[in-house]
């Protein structure tokens, strides 16, 4: 018997809706109510299953394949040659040799770059002092490391640059992650295991703080939001899925996971807390305009809802090109 | 909907064999607990369904490297499918033949060649037992050890960040363009392995190398991990990634090993993995997974059985 396979979307035939609700409540659907599947599934003609092959539904398996993947490529020798030949830049990022470069995360990491070039420019024999907040496999570390390479002609690495202190909650990412940065100083790549905001860095702060997305989906945003920015000296380099609406509410994500919108207003209280520090908003990604569809159940209708990339910049003489955010 | 096409056949079995059209999906399934309501779905990328396990495998070995104790770092279930792999059978009968081999030749050269090595589970598992003393001390080893994989050129880099800068020297050699010879032998004791599973299990659909040459090796130490039907006859099988492979019965591949030397040993997984293949409907679709080395001479290991007292061929 041969058989001939066509790629098939399924799509939810029942979705729950989700009640907005404000403040730190939880979302009314939450992830003991569901059952999550990782597999393959075969449906015949008749739309009955026909096979199905089970995926291992550990989903810290997952992130640590997704993440190892963006890891190889930030230290493939391609593409260090290729930002050696044509600059650390928006424009160079913007290459289909190395669609990664285009996404998310490096184009936060560019931002990062930016800033760290900036700060070691004024203070050359003083390292930088990185916070990466939900660091997973440290694989901002790499491309950093990259972006320093190439910058300055293999003069500089993060070797000698940075002070890498990444947070995560996944003591399995974490060992990883160590694994994998063993040529590291442990002086100068510090790995620390956290769940949300209860971290302890009894008197340090950092010149610079990176959070991709990961302030979403901890157990008090807010909190954690508040946290990262005072213990940021110059920069925080954020991306923060957030409502334009009035209300900050709870949804459930695609790990099953409760995640939460930031308001504006809530923005506003965190920047109050710094007045010496702004706001500037790199960009704005509407949820509806995102390919990657990462909600369980209905959003609430006619909610405007994106994803911040931002930087909170104190004292720094650049606005990134970028208008300051108005609350 | 996006046409995967038609699985690829290189030797039809049968003439005029029916066509199952089936719509497929692979990714996240959410459900309402305890019902059928599918909530969400969200689609997987390749490398979440290619790698995600064996890099998990992987890291686990490493962390037992380094004498940390990783089993409380791993979901129970996904420890109890480290522990149920093939890895540790393949990596036990290759340390007694290296042991067997070389416990008498000091200072010997002796070199690993693994065609489609993967993430590099069994460089892995070398340097874990390595690591262990299971080829003596660093400073009292039986033999210099080195590895090579040939494998996809596509996974090279990745292969390189996994095994760069660590405990034992490695080359990645990718398939050289239309060339599926396996590499001439340098002046080295060589320990082929044919990972024939993870041939299958790689969208790969070249056949670098193929069964019958793999068996005509001059090297005298050959392992093969391979899949193998239930059926008495060679079967057309569909993975469940839309590849299609040829599946040998145990009999005709004993055939081979009988042909290639004297000295076979082989152990049976039966019913490994079986869901693998797409099931075909009225047929029996029982498959197991064949481990297997040859040795140039005696080399009994405890769990394996020669495959000169395995007259006549057996079905399984």
């Amino acid at each position: 018997m041969r058989f001939q396979l066509e790629e098939f979307t399924p799509s939810p035939v029942f979705r729950k809706e989700i009640p907005k609700v404000g403040g730190a409540a939880r979302p009314a659907l939450s992830s003991a109510d569901l059952d999550l599947e990782f597999k393959y599934s075969f449906l015949d003609e008749k739309g009955e299953i026909y096979h199905e092959y089970a995926i291992s539904s550990d989903s810290t398996l997952q992130t640590l394949a997704s993440y190892f993947d963006k890891l190889a490529i930030y230290r493939d020798p391609a593409l260090l040659q290729y930002l050696l030949k044509y600059g650390v830049s928006k424009e160079s990022f913007d290459t289909s040799l190395f669609p990664i470069l285009r996404t998310r995360s490096p184009q936060l990491d560019l931002v990062a770059a930016q800033i760290i070039g900036f700060l070691q420019s004024r203070k050359p024999k003083t390292r930088i002092s990185l916070l990466d907040l939900g660091c997973t496999l440290a694989e901002h570390y790499d491309l950093l490391d990259a972006l320093l390479k190439a910058s300055s002609e293999n003069k500089l690495s993060a070797l000698d640059v940075l002070s890498y202190c990444g947070i995560d909650q996944s003591p399995l990412l974490l060992s990883v992650a160590r694994l994998l940065h063993r040529n590291t100083d442990p002086k100068h790549f510090r790995l620390v295991r956290s769940d949300g905001d209860s971290f302890d860095l009894p008197g340090e702060n950092f010149d610079l703080t990176l959070s991709v997305g990961v302030l979403n989906h901890v157990q008090n945003p807010l909190a954690l939001l508040t946290k990262l920015i005072s213990l940021t000296k110059r920069a925080s380099v954020l991306a923060l899925w957030v409502t334009l609406d009035s209300d900050s509410f709870w949804v459930v994500n695609q790990s099953g996971l409760p995640f939460y919108f930031f308001s504006k207003k809530e923005l506003r209280e965190v920047s109050g807390q710094r007045p010496e520090g702004r706001f500037f908003e790199l960009d704005f990604i509407l949820e509806s305009q995102d390919a990657q569809r990462r909600f369980v159940g209905d959003l609430p209708k006619g909610a405007r809802l994106g994803c911040y990339h931002l930087v909170f910049g104190v004292d720094l003489p650049f606005s990134f090109g970028k208008k300051e955010l108005i609350f | 909907m996006k046409n995967l096409g038609t699985a690829p056949k290189k030797e039809p079995v049968e003439t005029s064999e029916p066509i199952k059209r089936l719509r497929r999906s692979v990714g996240n399934f959410i459900y309402q607990r305890e019902s059928k309501h599918l909530l969400y779905f969200g689609e997987l990328a390749e490398y979440h369904t290619a790698i995600a396990l064996d890099l998990a495998h992987l890291f686990y070995l490493r962390l037992m490297r380094f004498n940390e104790d990783p089993s409380c770092l791993y979901d129970l279930e996904t420890v109890k499918i480290f522990e149920g792999a093939p890895l540790p059978t393949i990596g036990e009968a290759l340390g007694h033949v290296l042991r067997q081999e070389l416990g008498e030749k000091a200072e010997t050269a002796v070199q690993v060649v693994e065609i489609y090595p993967g993430v590099g589970l069994t460089l892995e598992y070398l340097k874990l037992m390595l690591a262990r003393g299971i080829f003596g001390t660093k400073e009292n080893r039986l033999f210099r050890l080195s590895y090579q994989g040939i494998g996809l050129e596509s996974l090279q880099n990745q292969f390189a960040v996994l095994h760069g800068n660590d405990e034992l020297s490695f080359e990645y050699s990718p398939f050289a363009q239309n060339d599926h010879s396996v590499p001439p032998s340098k002046d080295t004791l060589r320990v082929l392995f044919y990972n024939h599973e993870n041939f299958i299990k790689s969208n790969d659909s070249s056949d670098h190398l193929s069964l019958e040459k793999f068996f005509t090796e001059k090297t005298a130490n050959k392992f093969i991990a391979m899949r193998i039907t239930d059926t008495k006859r060679k079967i057309a099988r569909t993975t469940v990634k839309g590849k299609g492979v040829d599946l040998l019965p145990l009999g005709a591949v004993l055939k081979q090993c009988r042909q290639s030397d004297p000295f076979w040993y082989v152990k049976i997984i039966r019913k490994y993995d079986e869901g693998f293949f797409l099931p075909i409907e009225n047929e029996e679709n029982g498959t197991s997974l064949l481990i297997a080395f040859s040795s140039g001479k005696p080399m009994p290991l405890s769990g394996f059985r020669s495959v000169a007292d395995m007259l006549p061929i057996p079905t399984i």
